[in-house]
């Protein structure tokens, strides 16, 4: 193998590599990215056995071949070399050349038969969809994902394609849930999928670097997404997504709205003094006015009030404000729309009433 | 009640009464008992609950006793089979599965017969001894029963292991009398009550009541006075200091220490090349009766754990399984009696080799449902046991809190409710039926895997 590409073309797709290679795995080859050659460019493939990235540069190919080296090791040299000088890279006798400049560096390498392949597999149902939007959906509902291994089926973001022909995508940790949709412009059958999280931060992370339309692959046991000439796919989580449509409440009878940013500190401060676990707060919601109390277990307290259009009844309710900072911080509006019943109840959040987005948080009893 | 001068432990100043605090707490009975809302005597905050170990101790006055039950696992196999009484009774596992002596009453430890000795030992010591299997869910009742007496006169009990507890009764002067009174009062109750023998010493602090309760067994009651701390530790041997063991002990020996006399008028300097700084200091601090740990009941307790050591070694998956539920259930109503939730669930496996394993994992939110910990565990159990033969299995949950915010969940918020009032009723059902009254379907098949048990 024999090849020259830009050092800026081929860092941009190591690094992608980069991310899904796990530091410490127990497959010694899976700290290595595969490199191949194609049809002038090198083609660079990378996994961890559940999420897996393809990934290409253009090259002038000199000898064809394919051979993997340490990720890592690849990255720190070639962010190193000069940025503006073309690499030489070359295969000799299980050591892989690099030049640039006066640089010369000579890196280990291992087989490439014995990389697993990035599958390509199965016939599945695809969509097509502006990759900017796609990214804003994940970046509305990836921080409440779980982290609890226990419940493995919440650790991961849910892609649903409903009946009617709308992309969904839900993530929750029990305690909270985000939810948005995008409605498709072709008609797929319904399924459900739920993607675990480092696949979810890479196909935002694909999403945002790379302009224009997507596509997204969904079979029963892979997602796959198609950006311009680069490919991730993952394996999903093969559990059942807790039926997340009966936890939205669609019955709340009072409407609060406050202003987003002013609530966002409020929130902030008091926090100052509540658990640190747990950071409950307790909101007195009332006409005109919403005050917000915390305290701890050395007896200290917390107390602000923010004006708040609300004429309903007056709702004790607890949280955990980390939680409603949360959704707060995913928002664009001025204001929040806060729909509740009682204080034990959950409630809905959303920028409008008809956002794409919506957020239900769990009470805390207090 | 003459107010005793109180000290600061955190910060060593005096304690200074809380502006607009009682002068004197009104103490009700009937309240002493679990989630007891009784203002903290001690410290006289009235903010501050009684037993939430606020930090004060009356340094001059002898308020912590120290029971424990003599020979307490032989005693009550000899009440419960009256025919044995008067014979040398060992309590432990079959000579020929490696049992240890668990307990052995005082006719019997005339032959030699201690804890921990191999059963085949004491026999061959004392061929004539009656050996009995122990009965951990018998004990562990009995036990309940005892606290049930301590907690009469104070909700400040310690338990240390199911014989012995520690007990901080300087909120309870004004309501029963003297330490003293209150320690008769005790072993009145338990002799009985319950037909047993107790050991109690008093002191100013634990270290003092441990040694004083360990000094006339059996039937022993030994009071150290506030101002009478060197008179009653100088002429002891240092082994008395809980710690100092034969290596210790021989180590001192070789200094010319013999008595605490001896070791509290020597040096750091002395010490130190032997034991360390850390356990010089300690030793010293022995020596001179100084110890400020305070009582910490149950309901303050950081964690939570119950293990089982195996007379053969297990690796059938059912019966490892069911002595775990055993233990998580014993655990969580412990959990629920001290009115806490956990957070933090432990996996203790030690295998055949003696090589030792503690697995843990968080939850989202604490809890204290059994069947919700008990999924945990059993995925720890899936994720850390391989199959090998495991000698000893053991369960704990720590990072405990108060139940008071709770975050409910969005989905499996009615599971929860209904599974707390499941427990409640299974806790109901054990306090008032006994322990064998009600069992979860998979732990009764197993209860075969009976635990080997050491008495401490």
């Amino acid at each position: 193998m024999h090849i020259t590409l830009s050092r800026m073309d081929m860092l941009q797709a190591v690094q992608r590599c980069q991310n899904i290679v796990e530091r410490r795995h127990t497959v010694p080859i899976l700290s290595n990215i595969c490199l191949n050659t194609g049809d002038n460019e090198l083609v660079m493939t990378a996994t961890d056995l559940e999420v897996g990235i393809r990934t290409q540069g253009a090259a002038t190919i000199h000898q064809a071949g394919r051979i993997t080296v340490a990720a890592r090791k690849l990255f720190d040299v070639l962010k190193e070399l000069n940025a503006d000088a073309d690499i030489d890279i070359e295969l000799d006798n299980a050591f892989l050349n690099i030049k640039s400049g006066r640089s010369r560096f000579r890196l280990a390498t291992m087989p490439a038969d014995d990389f697993p392949d990035v599958q390509e597999d199965e016939e599945s149902s695809s969509i097509h969809i502006d990759g900017a939007d796609l990214a804003t959906m994940i970046a509305s509902t990836s921080f409440a994902m779980s982290n609890d291994e226990t419940r493995k089926y919440l650790t991961g973001t849910l892609f649903e394609i409903d009946k009617q022909g709308c992309l969904n995508l839900a993530a929750t940790d029990g305690h909270r849930l985000a939810l948005t949709r995008a409605s498709l412009e072709q008609t797929v059958e319904a399924s459900q999928s739920i993607v675990p999280r480092k696949a979810v931060m890479e196909i935002r992370k694909l999403c945002e670097d790379i302009p224009g339309q997507v596509t997204l692959n969904m079979s029963d046991r892979q997602i796959r997404l198609t950006a311009a000439s680069h490919m991730l796919t993952s394996k999903l989580i093969d559990a059942r997504f807790p039926s997340y449509e009966d936890v939205i409440p669609a019955n709340n009878p009072e409407i609060a709205i406050a202003d987003r940013n002013g609530l966002d500190q409020i929130l902030r401060r008091i926090m100052i003094v509540a658990n640190e676990f747990t950071h409950d707060v307790r909101l007195q919601i009332k006409p005109g006015e919403l005050m917000v109390f915390s305290h701890n277990t050395d007896q200290e307290q917390a107390e602000e009030s923010i004006e708040l259009d609300y004429n309903g009844p007056e709702v004790e309710i607890g949280f955990n404000a980390r939680y409603i900072r949360d959704v707060l911080s995913v928002m664009h509006g001025d204001t929040v729309r806060i729909s509740l019943k009682d204080g034990l109840s959950p409630v809905l959040l959303k920028e409008e009433e008809d956002s794409a987005a919506s957020f239900v948080i769990m009470p805390m009893r207090i | 009640m003459a107010m005793a001068r109180r000290r600061n432990v955190a910060d060593g100043r005096p304690a200074i009464r809380p502006e607009g605090a009682p002068q004197a707490v009104r103490l009700r009975v009937t309240a002493l008992g679990k989630g007891s809302a009784i203002p903290c005597a001690p410290c006289l905050d009235p903010n501050r609950l009684w037993g939430s170990a606020c930090g004060f101790i009356y340094e001059d006055m002898s308020t912590i006793l120290h029971v424990d039950m003599d020979a307490f696992f032989a005693s009550v196999e000899i009440r419960d089979h009256p025919e044995h009484e008067g014979k040398p009774v060992i309590v432990g596992g079959r000579a020929d599965a490696r049992g240890v002596v668990a307990a052995a009453n005082y006719i019997a430890r005339t032959f030699g017969i201690h804890s921990a000795m191999p059963v085949s030992t004491a026999l061959r010591l004392c061929p004539a001894a009656v050996l009995l299997p122990p009965r951990l869910d018998r004990y562990s009742e009995v036990s309940h029963q005892i606290r049930a007496i301590f907690e009469r006169f104070t909700p400040v009990v310690e338990p240390l292991s199911l014989d012995e507890a520690f007990l901080d009764v300087s909120g309870s002067l004004a309501l029963f009398g003297s330490a003293q009174t209150i320690g008769h009062k005790i072993k009145t109750m338990i002799r009985n009550e319950l037909g047993m023998t107790a050991s109690i010493g008093i002191a100013p602090n634990k270290l003092l009541a441990k040694i004083a309760s360990d000094l006339e067994k059996p039937d022993g009651f030994v009071v150290v006075p506030a101002d009478g701390i060197q008179a009653f530790l100088d002429p002891l041997p240092v082994s008395r200091i809980w710690g100092v063991g034969r290596v210790a002990e021989r180590k001192l020996k070789g200094i010319a220490i013999h008595s605490i006399e001896d070791l509290r008028k020597t040096t750091m300097k002395q010490l130190e090349p032997l034991f360390g700084q850390k356990t010089g200091r300690h030793l010293l601090a022995c020596a001179q009766g100084v110890d400020s740990r305070p009582v910490i009941p149950d309901r303050e307790a950081k964690s939570i754990s119950h293990e089982r050591t195996f007379p053969q070694d297990v690796d059938q998956e059912d019966v490892l399984y069911g002595t775990l539920l055993g233990l998580t259930e014993q655990v969580m109503r412990r959990l629920r009696n001290a009115d806490k939730l956990a957070r933090c669930i432990e996996l203790k496996l030690r295998f055949a080799d003696f090589s030792t394993i503690t697995r843990s994992r968080h939850l989202a939110a604490p809890t204290d449902v059994t069947s919700e910990i008990w999924h945990v565990l059993q995925q720890l159990m899936q994720q850390h046991w391989n199959g090998q033969p495991v000698r000893l299995a053991g369960m704990g949950v720590s990072e405990l809190q108060h139940p008071k915010a709770r975050q409910a969940d969005l989905f499996l918020e009615k599971k929860h409710v209904h599974q707390q009032k499941v427990d409640r009723v299974e806790d109901e059902v054990r306090e008032r039926f006994g322990k064998q009254a009600i069992h979860r379907g998979s732990a009764s098949a197993t209860s075969s895997a009976k635990p080997n048990l050491h008495d401490s």
